[in-house]
């Protein structure tokens, strides 16, 4: 491998050799950038080719080749990047403002109205309530801590593995990864539950009778 | 003088925001303020039959925005209340007519000559909102304690939280009876979900019909209990927070009420 991606706090990091011919590169930045899917969007990928100056027409081939292709927001030089001061993560207006973003999970406080959409590249915490016609949408887990009565799309685009708890469940609908959940039969509430996907089904659950993760045999990573 | 903007809105139709307008108005009105209220619903205008001036109407607030007539020629006079004046819709335009960066010339005008500015805003988040909300320095939000209005209502508090307005909740149209039942939502459920301040409960009442279709003012009738509740809104927005919220009830028995008294009935 010439070419290796990883994810930081303002989007991917591409580490590749200058030496290798471009065509080469540019196979295997696309076939890693392929399974990223949707994340690509609107990301900025910083290069690394370990020197200073990225040869010109490599660094303009291989940003354009990744804007059109994947829909990339910005390509620049990782070395020159670290000189200067980060760039303010990119928020749409629809987005709410502000959050604290806690490395790879994004935790907010506040009330998520009618109209209004969060999202996480991972894991989302939201500190307060959902109200119906909010959407909370994250690529990892979603946890309100409070009353969900809006939209809750967790695990995009397939993480099957992905939870949605929330103190009071009542949830308009739910998404994990491709499985959707709608009409539910509406909860009580009042009671801490949480959805995940069984046997390609999303199925809901008291948390503290359930306790999903109290079987594990020790602590990991989520 | 030193005017105040206040927008009145609710995202859904048919909720009560022109009543509210009329009613609050003349309610500031009568109790000594200088009040103008702007109907911005521009091509579907109904301000001035509520308020029975629709004979009256020469100009309206577009001709204000182009600059065709002075305030002072746009506001009409109320029949009753001295210190109440109208600047009426177009019927004509649309929505389109004005920009939001006219409105709040308008509404720096309009702080010059009248103690309170209210605006009806049209139903919607189009145009006609960003034009009514323009130049606002307060909002209330009227909603009436049904799911679908609630949901607009939300709407409407997010998109004016964003324009810097912490806006305050009117619930209207309650039905006592309905809510001791359980058919109906309690105010405590609206607020609930809204969580924003609540500065007035109007219960349901016949009296609206009639004042809307005779023309005449709400607050002028002493036995109207929206009328009432209005005046008590009116006096909360003009310096009065504190004045304790009424919360509509129907008329009960004396074990009712000391049931109600010692916590364990509604």
């Amino acid at each position: 491998m010439t070419v290796k991606l990883r994810g930081t706090r303002h989007g991917f990091a591409l580490t590749l050799d200058p030496t290798v011919s471009y065509e080469v590169i540019e196979k295997e930045a696309g076939d890693l950038f392929l399974n990223l899917r949707q994340l690509a969007k609107g990301a900025n990928v910083s290069l690394d080719t370990g020197l200073a100056d990225i040869p010109p027409d490599l660094f303009m081939k291989l940003g354009e080749f990744l804007k059109n292709r994947f829909g990339v927001q910005d390509v620049f030089n990782k070395i020159k990047a670290e000189n200067k001061p980060a760039p303010e993560p990119h928020l749409d207006i629809q987005e709410a403002p502000g959050g604290c973003d806690m490395g790879e999970m994004k935790m907010m406080a506040g009330r998520v109205r009618s109209g209004q959409r969060v999202s996480a590249e991972n894991h989302l915490v939201i500190l307060g309530d959902v109200n119906p016609g909010g959407e909370v949408f994250a690529g990892g887990d979603i946890l309100v801590l409070g009353s969900l009565l809006g939209t809750a799309i967790a695990g995009q685009s397939d993480r099957e593995s992905a939870i949605i708890l929330a103190l009071d469940f009542r949830p308009t609908q739910v998404q994990i990864a491709g499985v959707v959940a709608a009409g539910m039969a509406s909860s009580t509430g009042k009671k801490i539950e949480f959805a995940y996907v069984e046997n390609g089904a999303i199925v809901v659950d008291n948390y503290v009778t359930a306790n999903p993760f109290g079987k594990l045999p020790m602590l990991e990573e989520r | 003088m030193d005017g105040k903007v206040i927008v009145i809105t609710s995202g859904k139709g048919g909720v009560g925001k022109t009543t509210a307008t009329a009613s609050i108005g003349a309610a500031l009105a009568k109790d000594g303020k200088k009040v103008v209220v702007v109907d911005m619903d521009i091509g579907l205008r109904n301000l001035d039959v509520v308020m029975g001036l629709e004979n009256r109407v020469v100009f309206n607030i577009v001709d204000v925005v182009r600059g065709k007539c002075r305030v002072s020629q746009a506001a009409i006079k109320d029949r009753k209340i001295d210190n109440l004046f109208l600047i009426p819709a177009s019927q004509s335009d649309n929505k389109n007519s004005v920009t939001p960066e006219e409105m709040v010339l308008v509404c720096k005008d309009l702080k010059n000559e009248f103690d309170f500015i209210l605006m009806d805003c049209p139903a919607g988040i189009e145009q006609g909102f960003e034009n009514a909300v323009a130049g606002a320095d307060e909002a209330v939000v009227i909603c009436t304690p049904e799911v679908s209005s609630i949901r607009d209502a939300d709407r409407i508090i997010g998109l004016l939280y964003a324009k810097k307005i912490t806006p305050k909740l009117i619930v209207n149209r309650i039905i006592p009876a309905m809510v001791e039942k359980g058919d109906m939502l309690s105010h405590e459920d609206v607020v609930d979900v809204l969580s924003i301040e609540l500065i007035g409960l109007v219960e349901m009442d016949d009296q609206v019909i009639v004042a809307t279709n005779t023309g005449s003012s709400l607050v002028m009738n002493k036995e109207s209990k929206a009328g009432m509740a209005f005046t008590r809104i009116a006096m909360r927005l003009n310096g009065q927070p504190g004045l304790p919220i009424e919360i509509p009830r129907t008329q009960v028995g004396l074990f009712k009420k000391l049931g109600r008294r010692i916590g364990i009935s509604r």
